[in-house]
């Protein structure tokens, strides 16, 4: 009953809101009954060539004949439990975050900044032990996950170096930080991939050919780390000046000061906005496009080039958005659950 | 006291950590200026044919993705017209069509690709142009597929040839170079037309599906890649006349003229070995058994061709053996063979009305 009152007393309140109300009501159904038509009715899940598609219908058969592609793009075939292997490596690797008795976790962290371009380079590029396999290969949501990950990874402690240094009393290191916050926050990230794709080669001296998927991971972790300094800039200045006398008091040195004590606090206040970067930087992974990688994106376009499938970029991009957002969505989610866990600050009110 | 000091140390390491990073950006960048003239020559001492020997393998960049031309087959090989000269590249100088590597590039980095020696031989359907070959350092060593901007009519409508265009509804793209070709031609020959533009080509050649426009026009490889999308594609055809030019072929670095005649030479004799009726399957025999000495001396049975380019004996042989001749390389990845359904047109032989012409081997 009361929620029969409630729905009329939201949306039929008036003849103007009524008619809104069915019209968006009717407008919902009719896409709705179009998309379940589209998507799944009038579907072909099972086929070899474009030419078991339907004109109503998604050819979702050109997913299934092509994940191989898009989860780990051109990789040979027989080669491919070497990525599974090293995803399986890199999560076990993380798995001290969550032993409580664990101190020092800086450690864990400046461990991986070394272990996980160490296990990417021999897993997947074969790194002298395994078959050579060329970085030209590494496609689909492979290559999106390893680049986000060593971007974010690397960017993290540039990010908090740079900071640090921006609010220091030095002049000249407040100004070195100033100016590379504000350069790589002021060109865009496409530039950035350019320069990186396009004119690094003509630096490099003769004989030295940096690969170009360590160039690009380089050239974003300049561009997020800068986004990055400034959010945690802006987690050090919410800080109370008690909280750095208090420690001054102690005797905390410097170092220790912002290790144990400013830091922690800084990243429980902005762990919502690191992971709202960090989606978008996700996201911006698919930039590379551009420059001739194929990311999960970027690999829709040859996938459907291939004659036996022609025109079947509408499945392949519903496809990649689907896997797009649910990394982003569980990401966010991840964000929440931290923020539940760390919101221990006391003006938060209910202490544990 | 203590802390500022501290304090100063860990300033210090931070700006030191700062000022290795940006130097290590700018000291390459200042260190190298005269690299930046000297790249598109050469940027290694040994000769591309060299490198490629040493390697094993001759890196080619394609596109990313574009239907006929390059595109990743099921098991995710690049395969295509494109790709097939490359492998005519491999065999003739390594033995093997299927040692090479392919470097999907986009089209801004082509060049550079190519400059930087990051990639032996471009084969990505680039147009052939006198800046590029004069501006870039590049040469082209050819053309493997003549296209030009082309019209897509329903067969029902009746137009056979441009003329028959004259106050037609045409749909293209808009803000391309198709979209200022079309109407300078229009004006040219005095001829009424309405254009309807579009986003995407996609949507324009959809436009012609559903009788919107009478006509729709890009470059003619480009529109028997969208007519296989139709419904029914037997009702569209395509007007043999073209309204521009453009000539797609291989592009190398200037300055290593031997690799560039090797490249060069691979399509010629692709050509000429459909103009001898030499293909694949009948290589064996041709090169068993022929008595014509044009074929004689394209499969190294007489003379020594091959020495001039620095290459075995067999070099024509493996081409034709692998790869197949022009022909049979066109009919399967663009032809008959393929959905696309492209005509040769331009591309027959001249023999047949075509352009394709095999400067005789000998």
């Amino acid at each position: 009953m009361t929620l029969i009152k409630k729905i009329k007393k939201d949306y039929f309140n008036s003849p103007l809101n009524s008619i809104l109300t069915l019209l968006v009501i009717f407008l919902l159904t009719k896409v709705g009954i179009w998309f379940v038509n589209w998507a799944f009715i009038n579907a072909v899940w099972v086929g070899d060539s474009a030419a078991v598609a339907t004109k109503n219908g998604a050819t979702w058969a050109f997913i299934v004949n092509k994940i191989r592609f898009f989860m780990f793009g051109f990789f040979p075939k027989d080669q491919i439990w070497r990525i599974i292997v090293a995803i399986v490596l890199i999560a076990m690797s993380m798995i001290p975050y969550f032993i409580k008795g664990i101190k020092y976790k800086i450690f864990i962290f400046a461990g991986h900044m070394l272990l996980w371009p160490l296990i990417i380079f021999i897993m997947l590029s074969g790194g002298g032990i395994f078959e050579k396999v060329s970085t030209n290969d590494w496609g689909g949501l492979t290559l999106t996950i390893i680049l986000s990950l060593l971007g974010l990874l690397y960017s993290f402690p540039i990010g908090v170096v740079l900071a640090l240094s921006r609010r220091s009393e030095l002049p000249v290191i407040r100004g070195l930080s100033i100016a590379y916050i504000e350069f790589f926050r002021g060109i865009p990230l496409i530039t950035i991939l350019f320069m990186s794709s396009v004119v690094v080669p003509f630096f490099l001296p003769e004989g030295v050919a940096i690969d170009k998927i360590v160039r690009v991971v380089i050239g974003m972790t300049f561009f997020q780390s800068a986004y990055l300094a400034e959010v945690i800039r802006g987690g050090l200045q919410a800080i109370p000046k008690g909280q750095y006398e208090a420690a001054e008091s102690l005797g905390f040195r410097f170092g220790l000061q912002s290790y144990l004590i400013i830091l922690p606090q800084v990243f429980k206040i902005t762990v919502s906005n690191i992971g709202g970067i960090s989606i978008s930087f996700i996201k911006d992974t698919t930039l590379v496009l551009i420059i001739g990688m194929f990311d999960l994106l970027g690999i829709v376009n040859p996938l459907a080039s291939d004659s036996n499938w022609l025109g079947m970029e509408p499945e392949g991009l519903i496809f990649a958005g689907i896997v797009y957002w649910l990394i982003c969505y569980s990401i966010s989610r991840i964000t929440d659950k931290a923020e539940d866990k760390l919101n221990t600050l006391p003006e938060s009110g209910d202490k544990k | 006291m203590k802390r500022s000091l501290n304090k100063k140390i860990m300033s210090l390491l931070s700006i030191s950590v700062i000022l290795v990073l940006l130097s290590s950006c700018s000291g390459k960048s200042t260190g190298s200026t005269e690299n930046i003239d000297a790249a598109p020559v050469t940027k290694t001492a040994k000769s591309t044919l060299e490198l490629v020997k040493e390697r094993g393998k001759v890196v080619v960049g394609v596109t990313a993705g574009v239907p006929g031309y390059s595109a990743p087959d099921s098991d995710g090989k690049w395969q295509g017209f494109d790709v097939d000269l490359a492998k005519a590249i491999a065999a003739a100088v390594l033995g093997d069509a299927e040692a090479i590597e392919c470097r999907p590039l986009s089209a801004k980095e082509r060049f550079t690709a190519l400059q930087s020696g990051e990639i032996d031989v471009l084969s990505r359907v680039t147009t052939w142009t006198a800046s590029r070959d004069a501006g870039l350092g590049l040469n082209f060593a050819g053309v493997n597929y003549y296209d030009g901007q082309g019209f897509m009519v329903s067969k029902d409508s009746g137009i056979k040839t441009l003329a028959d265009l004259d106050g037609a509804t045409i749909a293209v793209q808009a803000g391309t170079t198709t979209e200022l070709n079309l109407s300078d031609y229009f004006r040219k020959n005095g001829m009424d037309f309405e254009l309807i533009t579009f986003e995407k080509n996609d949507q324009a050649s959809a436009a012609l599906e559903a009788g919107r426009a009478d006509a729709v026009t890009s470059d003619q490889s480009q529109l028997y890649a969208l007519r296989t999308k139709f419904k029914n594609p037997e009702n569209f055809i395509m007007l043999s006349e073209v309204i521009s030019k453009e000539p797609l072929g291989p592009v190398v670095r200037q300055g290593d003229d031997e690799w560039f005649d090797i490249v060069k030479w691979t399509l010629l004799v692709m050509v000429n070995a459909e103009e001898y009726g030499i293909t694949s399957a009948n290589v064996d025999e041709m090169k068993a058994s022929s008595q014509n000495p044009d074929v004689k001396r394209i499969l190294g049975v007489e003379g020594d061709i091959a020495g001039g380019f620095n290459l075995g004996k067999d070099w024509a042989y493996n081409i034709i053996k692998q790869v197949g001749n022009y022909g049979e390389s066109f009919e399967r990845t663009l032809g008959k063979g393929s959905p696309l359904q492209i005509d040769r047109g331009l591309n027959a032989l001249w023999t047949d009305g075509g352009l394709q012409y095999g400067i005789p081997v000998r």
